[in-house]
């Protein structure tokens, strides 16, 4: 009976935990944005507006909702159902923490579903149906805007998804394996992170991530300007609330994921540092958690602190830069990892760190070489 | 292979058909696939609209059809008769395992005949894409979670948002009259009828010695085919499997690849950067000519 009240307890934790703090990132968010330009931010429901979510929720239930005519009912609904459940469903693998000790047995891994062999690779395979949300929406909604935004945005997720996969086989040779725990552990045990070692990979997964979440240097799918909304132009109340869950959850999951893989997960020199896991105590274990979650909130402050630095890109642009860009440097990064792990000793980091870095400045040099010699436009003349 | 193949076609003549054990067990496999034949022929749309009634009573037909071949003991001869021979027939033994099985089993079969009787593409489309979620959920009870992962990846994430893509791309002002309904609806049928006969025949044969895939049995095999070379000359399977059912599979399945089969994967390899080429080259040609000023 245990064995299935222990997942049960998890999925409740999960679930709750991730639908709350969407709900208060939306607030958070919103302070952020109002700060970098110098304004207040929502401050009149509750003291500093924290109130703000519970008002917006009612909000988003009590709406009226709104079937455009001519539009496919069916897929018309499943398109938000589809993208929330996809979001959801990735984090049935993602940990939150190391292990919780527990009194008479072993030690309580803090995932829902802990020790799945390919962990990294369900988390790319759920996430990647995401695609039919955004496709589905757009083309059920009977509206020319909705369906360029559909097809555009689902091209954008498909091209970002293979320098999302390249950034990260570098980790993965690190490591040794694919499960995230085996991950963290690998990084706590070394006392180096991967971001130390290879800032490449990070620098491609953090570009590719952002892309896949629509965050908004890429946030192509909702060009406001151009496309009214995107694909959710005809969506209203709870509908378009599923939708803006789900891209808040892809937030949080890329987060979690960059925290995981780059940057330690649970690992903190002093704080937290290397345990087996059936030593950790149980303050260990929360402070572990506590290191783990403040690292991703780190992270989704790093999304917002980016929305308001940098302007969107036109769309040519970011498809230049998913395939003529990331993938090159996804490449290269994945040779230097490659070598590395064939030629160096296991617990080399020092090498794989200066490597890592010549990398680096290697394409800052070709960058800058590159851009200064050509133009920045061509164009085609037939020649008559 | 086994000799109860050879066996299935005797002579028959002489003897009552009808106590032949092999004539009986083609017709029970021919007739648990009936109602599915018959069900498949009313749900494929025709030219005009096609009535729910009818394609509902087409769904029951396919469902009674998988319950029969589920619980009705296809050939006599075999002893164990109960309630039983449905798992006995997929080789597993564990309860939950086995309505896992069946229920995923089941939205397989009935998302392909969704798929291929439903009249907008976009919708066959959406059907396939379920269709391969459930079978990658067979893969991971086979405990091939690499395989799992990499059907939802590849099929589900990239090639049916393909299909839908040029579906969408292709016939924006609605599905054209040619794609709305089966021209050959009996002979597909029929095709489709004699096929999955075939095959439930053949996977029943093969399930019943010693209940083991044919392939990984080296000892089965005639000597001097292929797979019993390749078998013979990688002794132990590195993947899990029975015997050792702990094995680290992707692991596993990355040192097979790159150990036992390395000349296959340079060459899959090979291939598919030539295609990739070849597709640079036909759409960079394409792109010049759109950009010439006219």
């Amino acid at each position: 009976m245990a064995e299935w009240i222990e997942p049960l307890i998890k999925i409740a934790l999960v679930v709750g935990a991730s639908q709350a703090a969407v709900a208060y990132l939306v607030l958070v968010e919103r302070k952020a944005a109002a700060y970098l330009q110098d304004r207040f931010g929502p401050n009149r429901v509750g003291p500093w507006g924290l109130l703000q979510p519970l008002a917006d929720g009612l909000k988003f239930i009590l709406k009226e909702e709104i079937i455009p005519d001519g539009a496919d009912r069916i897929l018309f609904l499943v398109a938000p159902l589809s993208i929330l459940a996809s979001a959801t469903f990735v984090f049935a693998t993602i940990p939150f923490g190391y292990v919780v000790p527990w009194p008479g047995s072993e030690p309580i891994a803090l995932t829902i579903a802990p020790n799945i062999d390919i962990g990294v690779l369900f988390v790319f395979a759920v996430g990647s149906l995401g695609v039919y949300g955004v496709i589905l929406g757009g083309w059920a909604s009977n509206n020319k805007y909705s369906l360029l935004g559909g097809l555009r945005s689902s091209a954008q997720l498909v091209s970002y998804e293979i320098p999302l996969g390249l950034s990260v086989i570098g980790v993965l040779l690190f490591s040794g394996s694919l499960k995230m725990e085996t991950i963290m552990t690998a990084q706590a045990a070394s006392g180096w992170w991967w971001v130390a070692i290879q800032p490449l990979g990070f620098v491609v997964f953090m570009v590719s991530g952002c892309a896949e979440a629509a965050r908004l240097p890429f946030d192509l799918p909702e060009c406001e300007q151009e496309l009214v909304g995107g694909y959710h132009t005809e969506y209203t109340g709870m509908k378009f609330g599923m939708f803006a869950f789900a891209e808040y959850l892809h937030m949080i999951t890329v987060a979690f994921l960059a925290v995981i893989l780059f940057f330690g997960g649970w690992h903190f020199w002093g704080l937290a540092p290397y345990t087996e896991a059936n030593e950790v105590g149980f303050i260990g274990a929360v402070v572990r958690v506590v290191v783990l979650n403040v690292k991703v909130l780190l992270m989704i402050f790093f999304f917002m602190w980016i929305r308001w630095s940098w302007p969107r890109f036109r769309y040519d642009q970011l498809m230049d830069l998913a395939w003529k860009t990331m993938i090159p440097l996804g490449l290269v990064n994945l040779v230097i990892c490659a070598f590395c792990q064939e030629f160096l000793a296991q617990d080399d980091y020092v090498t794989r760190a200066v490597l890592g870095w010549l990398a680096v400045a290697g394409c800052f040099a070709w960058a800058a070489a590159s851009v200064s010699s050509k133009p920045v436009r061509t164009v085609a003349v037939r020649p008559s | 292979m086994d000799s109860s193949l050879l066996d299935l076609f005797p002579p028959i003549l002489g003897a009552s058909l009808l106590q032949n054990p092999q004539v009986l067990f083609a017709l029970r496999v021919l007739g648990v696939l009936l109602p599915a034949f018959l069900g498949i022929y009313l749900m494929l749309p025709r030219g005009g609209r096609d009535s729910h009634v009818v394609r509902l009573f087409g769904g029951a037909l396919v469902t009674l059809s998988f319950v029969l071949l589920v619980t009705f003991p296809l050939s006599s001869s075999e002893g164990a008769v109960d309630g039983s021979q449905g798992t006995a027939l997929w080789g597993l033994d564990n309860t939950l395992e086995c309505y896992t099985f069946h229920a995923l089993a089941f939205v397989s079969v009935a998302c392909a005949v969704m798929m291929i009787t439903s009249r907008n593409p976009v919708y066959s489309a959406i059907w396939f894409a379920m269709v391969l979620l459930s079978n990658s959920g067979l893969y991971l009870l086979q405990q091939a979670e690499f395989l799992a992962a990499a059907t939802i990846i590849v099929y589900a994430g990239a090639i049916v948002v393909t299909f839908l893509f040029v579906i969408m791309l292709a016939q924006p002002n609605g599905a054209a009259r040619y794609d709305r309904f089966s021209r050959e609806g009996l002979l597909s049928a029929v095709t489709g009828l004699l096929l999955s006969g075939v095959l439930i025949a053949a996977i029943h044969l093969v399930s019943r010695t010693e209940g083991r895939a044919p392939v990984a049995d080296a000892a089965a095999r005639p000597a001097g085919s292929v797979v019993a070379i390749q078998a013979a000359a990688n002794p132990t399977s590195l993947l899990p499997d029975g015997k050792n059912p702990n094995a680290a599979h992707v692991a596993g399945l990355g040192k097979s690849l790159f150990r036992d089969h390395v000349v296959s994967v340079e060459i899959t390899g090979l291939l598919l950067l030539a295609a990739v080429v070849g597709a640079m080259l036909i759409a960079g040609h394409r792109i010049e000519e759109s950009h010439v000023r006219k």
